[in-house]
């Protein structure tokens, strides 16, 4: 059975609800569970900031795998 | 009604595309995504230099979606399909005829752009989210 403790996050520190009870410097790995609207608002325009050098990576990666060459669109202005 | 993205209206949603967005938010729960598809997004997101808030932001994409799997009734439509268009001289990559054969046989819309090399397709639905 997992165990979910929800929290917050606040950069790279996420602040526990409640005390897990794990000693000091426990390594934990975090599965990541979004509600469908948190989901939404975190994954829409999620890659709109990627640079040119991943711009390229990706199409260039994408064009071998598909032997055709693929375009990233733009994000829109908005 | 089902639909199945095709990896160019999944780039456009996390581009930030506003009519795909729009759509992704309208049809949620019933939106799908091909194993294969996953497959070449998550080559980019695995190599060293693609930043790690790019793949959690694409598993949070992932809660919206469903991923279908690639069995054997999927082969076999893939197979039929690539066939045919053989015999007409055409000719579709094996990534494209497994999208196709999961729409086909699932019986889902296919979401790409209407100038996508699957537009056409006897047997397969396709929808343009990108238009406005």
């Amino acid at each position: 059975m997992p165990i979910i403790i929800k929290g917050v996050v606040n950069g790279k520190t996420i602040m526990l609800d409640d005390d897990p009870g794990l000693p000091q410097g426990f390594r934990a790995t975090l599965h990541l569970i979004l509600e469908p609207e948190k989901a939404l608002q975190l994954s829409a325009g999620a890659w709109a900031d990627m640079t040119p050098k991943q711009i390229a990576e990706f199409e260039e990666l994408m064009t071998e795998l598909d032997g055709r060459p693929f375009q990233v669109p733009g994000p829109d202005p908005s | 009604m089902s639909f199945l993205l095709n990896r160019d209206m999944v780039v456009a949603y996390l581009r930030n595309v506003a009519p795909v967005v729009g759509r992704v938010a309208q049809h949620r729960g019933s939106l799908f995504l091909s194993a294969v598809t996953l497959m070449g997004l998550e080559l980019w997101l695995l190599q060293v230099s693609t930043p790690v808030r790019h793949a959690v932001r694409f598993q949070a994409m992932l809660q919206l979606f469903s991923v279908a799997s690639i069995d054997e009734p999927v082969a076999h439509r893939a197979a039929s399909i690539g066939s045919k268009l053989r015999a007409q001289g055409r000719r579709l990559t094996t990534v494209e005829l497994l999208v196709a054969g999961t729409a086909i046989e699932r019986g889902w819309s296919l979401v790409t752009r209407s100038g996508s090399p699957l537009a056409g397709l006897p047997g397969l639905t396709v929808v343009d989210w990108s238009a406005p």
